[in-house]
């Protein structure tokens, strides 16, 4: 295995209660890079996400962080690869007891022994980087949808990650701090080395951030290359989606309308019987 | 966290790090150097960066709490010997033009 | 029939299945006595919690059951003639039965539904998650300060319990109905022995146990086994801990006594 592979995933299924959500997932995620995953909402990126921060067991397939597979980490291993990443999780999941500076000093409370000066600075510094930095004594419930993602973002990035995870960072903000944040993401990986792993609807961001890019659709992985090759790939469905077009529905229309119109309705037979249903 | 202190001259002080100046060991470094700006009263320090190669988030914010604590006295703190991953973590924090690196 | 005995045995696994959590679930929740972050503050904060929560019910209910306890205490034993020992009646029923139980119940009523659904909420807003992945362990973080709070504040309203409920008792007993106040105290304080108040509060630190267990660990747990997180998640969540906690108060309670009598 590559040592420029910060995480490894190879053959990744995926279910929900019997219903599978991925197929055959397996793809690398390079060191010290920024690595977009896109794709339609309901395709199955936050469960990705998931199974990366070992919130979900892979059933079948594996990750493997640095070449290590995951499945086989115990609870000590599991916290020390825990210990190394930061998560921005789709709804923000901010503590809501909790102040926003002290939503950003859990984790240093519990695995540092900082005075409580440092600590505040620090959530402070972390805020300030995600334009926050006057909302410091805010309850999460006084902030809005852009603003308790900022505040994640900002504590996920209080223990000083080497990995950093983000489910949709802008989506709820406007252009402006969106691009803001776009920035933030080059700058960390630019200086700290990060690893971040984005996932994304906004193509513009997605092309100005990534150093590869990750095109999954309805559970399987379409595409994975730079952002260049992404964009003069061949195939129809990746064009589709980069074009932002609307797919034919055809598939789904069949089974949209034997759904409104019950059993008498059947795929692919003709008109006439259409009609008996209707009538 | 070896941390050497020398008195270089009346009103000068130069504290020398050696590790790492993260959130591991950013607790007993704090105490230290709070402890020489207390009972010094030096006018000036020097903090020699040039043995750490790695600083952290936490010890930045040691350095803002040092920082103050000299401002109170009317003395100066200032950082020599920086990496390169220590001034962009200062810029990061933007605290590049406080601690002028 | 094969479906009979398939759904019987699926029954069966998931009892099995489920109290393997539950030890699981306890067993992380003891572990983290002991580990860091402090827990001073966040215990304190809980006893707080639940003392400020049910202190003005099991008040009441205490003061009330008491008075019950005089009135219906001195119509059974004035039929022997014996008014004398409805000091010791009400003393040992309360300090023995209804003081541990009743508190446990009104504890459970307004504290372990609140914990319940804060856990519960915590879970579907995925705060749970996230605790997980700073490697911080939601057991010893969310869950250990409660139960350590509940270890103390129980006996501590179980107590309160047994004393307004005498007091309640005296007042029915002594002011309205013409109970000598001396003999109501003498028997008090002559059948209440050092055994009664053991069992009280033996029975108080089960029952915190139980409750605090019970509670927090449906909503932990909550929609967990539905797979699939919504407010009627917690809400269910804390309707099952309140009856489960509930119950399994008043079978212990009973197991309690036959073991320690
Ligand atoms: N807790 C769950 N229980 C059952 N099914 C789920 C659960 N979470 C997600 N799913 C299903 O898994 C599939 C993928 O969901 P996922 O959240 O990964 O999508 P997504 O790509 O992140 O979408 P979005 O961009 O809207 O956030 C969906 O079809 C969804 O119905
Ligand atoms: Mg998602």
């Amino acid at each position: 295995m590559s040592s420029h592979n910060m995480i490894e995933i190879r053959g990744l299924d995926s279910h929900y209660k019997g219903r599978q959500v991925l197929f055959n997932i397996g793809f690398a995620i390079p060191h010290k890079k920024v690595t977009v995953i896109m794709g339609r909402s309901g395709c199955g990126k936050t469960t990705l996400l998931r199974h990366l921060i070992g919130l979900k067991p892979s059933e079948s397939g594996r990750v493997f962080v640095e070449g290590q597979d995951m499945g086989s980490f115990d609870e000590k291993g599991m916290a020390n690869y825990r210990r190394r990443i930061g998560v921005l999780f789709q709804s923000g999941a901010l503590f809501n007891s909790l102040t926003v500076s002290q939503n950003i000093a859990v984790p240093l409370k519990v695995h540092t022994r900082l005075s409580d000066e440092t600590i505040r600075i620090m959530s402070l510094i972390k805020l300030h980087l995600v334009g926050l930095a006057d909302f410091l004594d805010y309850m999460p419930s006084q902030l809005s949808g852009g603003m308790r993602k900022r505040a994640g973002l900002a504590r996920a990035l209080a223990m000083d990650p080497e990995i950093l995870f983000v489910d949709e960072p802008s989506s709820g903000l406007d252009p402006i701090t969106a691009a803001g944040l776009d920035d933030l993401i080059l700058e960390l990986r630019e200086t700290l080395g990060m690893t971040i792993i984005v996932v994304t609807h906004e193509l513009e961001s997605a092309v100005k951030i990534a150093d590869q890019m990750v095109v999954m659709d309805r559970g399987n992985l379409l595409a994975v290359g730079t952002p260049d090759e992404i964009r003069s790939s061949q195939d129809e469905t990746v064009l589709r989606f980069l074009r932002r077009e609307a797919e034919e529905q055809q598939v789904n229309t069949e089974s949209y309308l034997s759904r409104l119109l019950g059993r008498q309705y059947k795929a692919g037979e003709n008109s006439t019987r259409r009609q008996g249903g209707v009538r | 966290m070896p941390l050497r202190f020398y008195q270089t001259e009346p009103h000068q002080a130069l504290v020398k790090l050696e590790g790492n100046f993260d959130s591991d060991t950013a607790p007993e470094i704090r105490k230290s150097l709070i402890k020489i700006v207390k009972n010094k009263g030096s006018e000036s320090l020097k903090i020699d960066f040039s043995e750490v190669p790695n600083l952290g988030t936490a010890g930045v914010a040691v350095l803002v709490e040092v920082l103050r604590a000299m401002t109170r006295k009317g003395g100066a703190l200032e950082l020599v010997g920086l990496n390169d991953n220590a001034r962009q973590m200062i810029r990061l924090a933007r605290l590049g033009e406080i601690f002028q690196t | 029939m094969i479906y009979l005995v398939r759904k019987l045995g699926a029954i069966a696994l998931d009892l099995i299945e489920g109290l393997g959590r539950m030890g699981m679930f306890f067993f992380r929740v003891i572990r983290g006595v002991g580990r860091p972050p402090g827990k001073y503050l966040s215990t304190l904060k809980q006893v707080q919690f639940i003392g400020t929560k049910s202190f003005f019910v099991i008040g009441f209910t205490a003061a009330f059951t008491g008075m019950v306890l005089g009135l219906q205490g001195y119509y059974t034993l004035s039929k022997f003639g014996s008014e004398g020992l409805l000091g010791s009646a009400v003393g040992l029923s309360l300090i023995r039965e209804l003081g541990p139980v009743l508190t446990a119940l009104m504890v459970t009523g307004r504290a372990g539904s609140a914990m319940c659904a804060e856990i519960g909420i915590m879970r579907i807003e995925e705060q749970i998650d996230a605790l997980e992945c700073m490697a911080v362990d939601p057991h010893s973080y969310l869950i250990t300060p409660k139960l350590i709070a509940g270890l103390i504040a129980l006996p501590l309203l179980t107590a309160f319990c047994d004393v307004l409920g005498i007091f309640g008792g005296y007042l029915i007993g002594v002011q309205l109905l013409g109970v000598s106040g001396g003999a109501f105290m003498d028997g008090l304080t002559s059948s209440v022995v050092w055994d009664d108040v053991y069992m009280g509060i033996v029975k108080s630190f089960c029952f915190a146990v139980l409750m605090i267990w019970i509670c927090t660990y449906k909503g932990y747990y909550a929609g967990l086994d539905e797979g699939n997180f919504g407010p009627e998640e917690v809400s269910w969540a804390t309707t099952q801990a309140v009856v489960y906690a509930s119950i399994s108060i008043l079978v212990s309670d009973y197991i309690i006594t036959s073991i320690l009598l």
